[in-house]
């Protein structure tokens, strides 16, 4: 083990670490140590093994080879309150919260004993603890308040309460960022820094540059299941951790694009539904890419779902070509030429049981049938077509969506929506929890449709995305509209200031 | 396709083995199981449960349920026997009009469970007590007998030798089979079991593919109705009872996942087959009819339990 500071013992150690699922080898021989209040970033792309890694820390994964000592002790697979007990605690990609729960009853489940003998004694207790809680991390919310209506943003929030409730000396957290906006991981700063304070140590794993920058104290690669380095922040660069984990020098993160809007496509006018966002306005043109900015919650996705059909516009109107149209529903919109990525992927973007070619053509099955039956091997090749264009990393076209990484998943949504050949393509975080590689391929994809003359609408909470991506940035706040930006003439801080208007 | 495609690559390979393993255990029990008549009596007897659990394949893969099979049946075959009366019945006219009550009360479910998002379970509930009133009040609570002869004809005649309900059984296997895998409505329906939402947004008409599976549902139980008020030559207001229970135990059986989303007509036609063994068998071994019932429900769920094994086994 190498010295770093003297006397220091490390919290967690992890001495030649190898596993392999069914013969495949995901971990090769991994060295790792972390140290009271340290904070520690994982990067790598999807399918590297980060995933895999914490759960063998957090014990829910027992190591073929080697093994995990925390705090001098030998880990091994336990039972899960025995790991909640032992110090060690994991904020999850998904969020594991109970929505017809409150706040409180959430961050003490399965922990009620803590709260006193009686149940009003529990609930009372919950209550005041977790309002404490919440105080001292400046959250304005009421521990009282049901999980189902909070933002996703703030369920986060909750279950980052939930693990630091819980005492623990080493916090694992698999993406905390992915759904907070601006805001709230300014807050999410406090609490790690706070916690950090108290010789917590957490290891957590994100893909945007700036925070695994902003936040860390050491930072450690791991590509295809091998860690490829582990070193202080102040020893590597943004430049060297990206061509770590793609084992390629990446020139350019955003690939170049010319600017050539043509004739406007979509007009909007004085969109609204009341409650959600009112008096929306845009000319979209031809071979645009226009971006929705402001913080999570503010409306702008609602404002993509009524766009695409999902939901029904109560005021003004949609003019596409030139023709007022009124989708009841996504099927009408895809038939005019509208395509939509959710940014739920899960929930709304493929069908999980399907294989890659059933999901492919999901949404332009009616091309690849006659009388109703329907042709397959036209649609094998088509799905073989994709696999191979986008570079969609998958054992066959057969292979389930659900077994894919999420980068390679969000590959296959495009492909479907490509498929029903779209002229606008409204893309809600596309690249939301998915690897730099992944990234890089469909911001190459977007200014490609973009040079073949598609609009696109891009909602994205990743600023630099947003300004190095779209030609101009409408940015919403609180469901209305508080200015329009040219890229050329806009910063980071500017679109800030109008998002938090 | 090989047997080991058969055993290995598809989801019906446990159920598959277990119908081996059950037909190769009686036959050791009884010389009398093994033989061409037996064979044939166990597909005859099948055929009704079978093309019952048919049509709910396509329910429970969408992710539905639909619990008034067997109340449609009733109704279906009043009709039936209503129209093929032997003074002045017509056997066509009264095909029309139970397939046609069924699709209408099929259609009823399909509605309500599209428009009040009530879970389908509720609503095929309500029908299913709905329709046995329906039945019994068509009958005036009575059996409806003196039916024709043509009408007799499809429950006990034979075309070559081949009762008339088997030719329906294989022919509305063969049908089913070919919509749910070479279909667009079949690829819907599985997607729609996969992940309702996603397919909704992915442009697939829900509300209708959905208002289609429970029609169908309908239509299948009417077909039942009609082959088992051939069979017994009577229209029976009670007939059916609890046959909802045998169709989607049969669909379990057969490896369709009860969330939808996954399944196959291969495995319900081995799942039918399996239950119909199984009974066939304790039959010739003069097991009591209490104690079948036992034995039954015990031989359900060790079916169920041992192929979920053998699924994880497969990884």
């Amino acid at each position: 083990m190498e010295c770093r500071v003297e006397g220091e013992k490390p919290v967690l150690e992890l001495n030649q670490v190898s596993i392999a699922y069914s013969g495949t080898p995901i971990l090769h021989s991994i060295d790792l140590s972390l140290y009271p209040g340290e904070i520690h970033a994982l990067v790598g792309e999807n399918g590297a093994g980060k995933s895999t890694l914490m759960k063998t820390i957090l014990g829910i994964i027992s190591p073929d080879k080697g093994e995990v000592i925390f705090f001098g002790q030998k880990r091994h697979h336990q039972s899960l309150k025995q790991i909640m007990e032992s110090g060690i605690s994991m904020i999850h990609q998904e969020l594991m919260l109970i929505p017809e729960l409150s706040i409180a009853e959430n961050i003490f489940l399965g922990r009620e004993n803590e709260l006193g003998f009686w149940p009003w004694e529990r609930k009372k207790n919950a209550q005041l603890k977790t309002a404490e809680l919440l105080r001292d991390c400046d959250i304005p919310l009421d521990p009282a308040t049901l999980v189902k209506n909070l933002s996703i943003a703030e369920q986060q929030l909750v279950e980052i309460l939930r693990a630091i409730s819980q005492r623990a000396h080493l916090i694992l957290m698999d993406e905390p960022t992915s759904s907070l906006s601006e805001k709230e991981i300014t807050l999410f700063r406090r609490l790690i820094h706070k916690l950090k304070n108290e010789g917590v140590s957490i290891l957590f794993t994100s893909h945007k540059m700036e925070e695994i920058f902003g936040f860390s104290d050491r930072i450690s690669v791991l590509r295809d299941g091998y860690l490829i380095s582990s070193s202080n922040k102040e020893n590597c660069t943004e430049q060297e951790v990206v061509q770590q984990m793609v084992g390629r020098e990446m020139n350019q993160f955003f690939p170049h694009r010319e600017v050539q809007s043509g004739d406007i496509s979509l007009q909007v006018k004085g969109l609204g539904i009341p409650g959600l966002f009112q008096g929306i306005e845009f000319d979209l043109h031809q071979g645009e890419i226009l971006g929705f900015g402001g913080l999570v919650g503010a409306g702008r996705t609602d404002i993509g779902k009524a766009l695409a059909g999902l939901l029904i516009p109560q005021e003004g109107e949609i003019k596409w070509k030139n023709q007022l149209v009124k989708f009841k529903n996504p099927q009408e919109a895809i038939l005019q030429g509208i395509g939509y990525v959710s940014e739920d992927r899960k929930e709304m973007g493929f069908i999980p049981e399907f294989s890659v070619q059933h999901n492919l053509t999901l949404s332009s099955l009616l091309d690849f049938q006659r009388w109703g039956i329907l042709d397959k091997s036209k649609e094998k090749e088509t799905a073989e077509g994709h696999v191979s264009r986008m570079k969609i990393k998958t054992q066959g076209v057969n292979q389930q969506v659900m077994y894919l990484s999420g980068g390679n998943q969000q590959k296959v949504v495009f492909g479907r929506v490509l498929q029903h050949l779209p002229e606008v393509l409204i893309l809600d975080e596309p690249t939301r929890g998915i690897d730099v590689q992944a990234k890089f391929e469909i911001y190459t994809l977007m200014a490609e449709l973009s040079k073949q003359g598609k609009s696109i609408i891009l909602i994205s909470s990743d600023l630099p995305e947003l300004l190095h991506m779209s030609d101009r940035i409408l940015v919403i706040s609180k469901g209305k509209q508080t200015a329009t930006l040219k890229k050329e003439e806009t910063n980071p801080a500017e679109i800030m200031s109008y998002a938090m208007k | 396709m090989n047997l080991k495609k058969i055993l290995i690559g598809s989801q019906s390979g446990g159920i598959f083995l277990a119908l081996i393993l059950m037909c190769v255990l009686i036959s050791s029990l009884t010389p009398r199981f093994l033989t061409d008549t037996n064979l044939l009596v166990i597909l005859n007897q099948v055929s009704v449960n079978a093309i019952l659990a048919f049509g709910v394949t396509f329910v429970i893969i969408s992710g539905g349920i639909d619990l008034s099979l067997g109340s449609m049946l009733a109704v279906a075959g009043v009709v039936a026997a209503l129209f093929a009366k032997s003074d002045g019945g017509n056997v066509y006219m009264a095909l029309l009009m139970a397939l046609g009550v069924g699709a209408l009360m099929g259609a009823m479910n399909g509605f309500t469970v599209i428009l009040s998002k009530v879970p389908p379970f509720i609503v095929t509930l309500g029908t299913m007590t709905i329709a046995r009133g329906a039945a019994l009040i068509i009958s005036s609570g009575r059996p409806v007998s003196d039916l024709s002869e043509s009408f007799n004809y499809l429950g006990n005649g034979d075309l070559l030798g081949v009762p008339i309900p088997i030719i329906f059984l294989v022919g509305t296997y063969l049908v089913c089979h070919f919509v749910l895998t070479q279909t667009v409505f079949g690829r819907y329906v599985t997607a729609i079991g996969g992940n309702e939402t996603a397919a909704w947004v992915a442009g697939i008409p829900v509300a209708k593919v959905k208002w289609w599976v429970y029609t169908l549902s309908g239509i299948f139980a009417a077909l039942g109705g009609i082959l088992l008020s051939a069979r017994i030559n009577t229209g029976q207001p009670n007939a059916g009872l609890g046959f909802e229970l045998d169709a989607i135990a049969a669909v379990i059986i057969g490896g369709t996942s009860t969330r939808g989303g996954k399944g196959s007509m291969t495995g319900t036609l081995l799942g039918v087959l399996f239950i119909g063994v199984i009974n066939n068998g304790l039959d010739l071994l003069n097991v009591s009819a209490y104690w079948q019932q036992v034995v039954m429900g015990g031989i359900i769920i060790l079916a169920v339990v041992l192929d979920s094994v053998y699924q994880k086994m497969k990884r």
